[in-house]
């Protein structure tokens, strides 16, 4: 679980739906608050404010070196 | 409590404490011993070692690291092809153990390439007690079947090594290792599965062994490239993917949203489904069918991955 509750209604949104992933990662890259509501709105059928976009975008890493050793 | 190697080999463990199979706790109890006894003064860098890998994971013992969701599932699998061979008595402890300090001895030798300053020197000399450690152990339990074992694990670990080496140079040239070869990095477990077979006096399972963990180290692998996607690129490692995403002009930060909204990465998917459906029909052609539905089972962590992309983005770390 996701200590955001904003971030976790997103995810929870697009869970399980592939295109839905794409087409908010395509509109997160934009970092466009319109195009982001539009695509969760459209593929995942959620609804959210400006402010919780906001929020998203605001809790939202850039890439870092994030050591995960998922392989032997 | 200090106990011996052969007392924690027998110590019996109530259901109620156990986590995975019955036979590990008392395996990473005897992989515990080793370290504990590793003659001074390399024993502050074997525990230092040791102690460095886990917190690294942030976890606080190896049977946590194991068991971990995102670890390698050598455990369930190693499980699973002893109940199909019906090897089932302490020799399966002593392949516990053998494994364990393989995946150990793989770990540091692999983080000791990588970052030479970070662990010392002298953990090359970790690294080869560790190696004899779990020789020791495969050899108590393959027995009789010894000699054919270790021919196995000596042609199988040269080409591990050999793509090991290749994939050093491939980094200081910046070129990716070729993905025909992605699988090579899961060679070590061969080896532990393998021995599976050879104690339970079925020895021509080896090579058959051999090349399912060819084929299931390709889906894991390619599941691997896809999630550490990030890292890597940032790292300027050129995996296959983070090369996959360069020729599209796609690798640029947030590399993983990037990734999610590429064809590149539904290419990987299908690629890591397809090796996976292989690895599930050379067990069932060997009637393997609990590691048959081991091996199947990774489909659901395949199928998460872009949802755990997303959640890795999102700063929600991997569940």
């Amino acid at each position: 679980m996701n200590k955001d509750p904003t971030i976790q209604k997103v995810l929870d949104a697009v869970q399980g739906k592939p295109e839905a992933i794409k087409m908010l990662s395509a509109a997160l890259i934009t970092r466009d608050v319109a195009k982001i509501r539009e695509a969760v709105s459209t593929s995942a059928g959620v609804s959210l404010s400006e402010v919780e976009v906001s929020s998203v975008l605001a809790s939202m890493p850039q890439d870092n070196a994030q050591a995960l050793a998922f392989c032997t | 409590m200090n106990l011996t190697r052969s007392e924690v080999g027998s110590q019996v463990v109530p259901p109620s404490e156990r986590r995975g199979p019955a036979w590990l706790i008392p395996a990473t109890g005897r992989v515990d011993v080793v370290v504990a006894s590793t003659p001074a003064p390399l024993d502050a860098q074997m525990k230092r070692s040791v102690e460095l890998l886990l917190r690294r994971h942030g976890v606080p013992t190896l049977l946590d690291l194991v068991l971990g969701s995102a670890a390698t599932p050598f455990v369930p699998l190693l499980d699973a092809l002893a109940k199909d061979l019906g090897v089932n008595d302490l020799r399966l402890v002593s392949l516990g153990e053998a494994t364990l300090l393989a995946y150990l001895h793989v770990r540091l030798q692999d983080d000791l390439v990588d970052e030479p300053e970070t662990w010392g020197r002298d953990a090359v000399f970790a690294v080869e007690a560790l190696s004899s450690s779990s020789a020791a152990a495969f050899a108590e339990a393959c027995g009789g079947e010894s000699a054919a074992f270790f021919r196995l694990r000596a042609n199988v670990m040269s080409r591990f090594a050999a793509t090991a080496a290749e994939e050093l140079a491939c980094r200081v040239a910046r070129r990716p290792l070729a993905a025909n070869r992605i699988a090579d990095k899961f060679l070590p477990l061969a080896p532990c599965l393998a021995a599976v077979a050879f104690t339970a006096r079925r020895p021509s399972l080896g090579e058959p062994l051999v090349s399912l963990v060819l084929t299931l180290g390709d889906a894991l692998q390619a599941a691997n490239d896809l999630l550490n996607v990030a890292e890597d690129s940032s790292a300027r490692r050129r995996t296959p993917v983070v090369d996959a995403l360069e020729a599209e002009g796609a690798n640029r930060p947030p590399v993983r949203l990037a990734l999610l909204s590429s064809p590149v990465l539904e290419v990987w998917l299908e690629r890591a489904r397809a090796s996976l459906d292989q690895a599930v029909a050379l067990t069932r052609r060997f009637e393997l069918a609990h590691l048959a539905d081991v091996v199947a089972s990774r489909r659901q962590f395949i199928d998460s991955i872009p949802a755990r992309l997303l959640q890795l983005q999102l700063g929600g770390g991997i569940s």
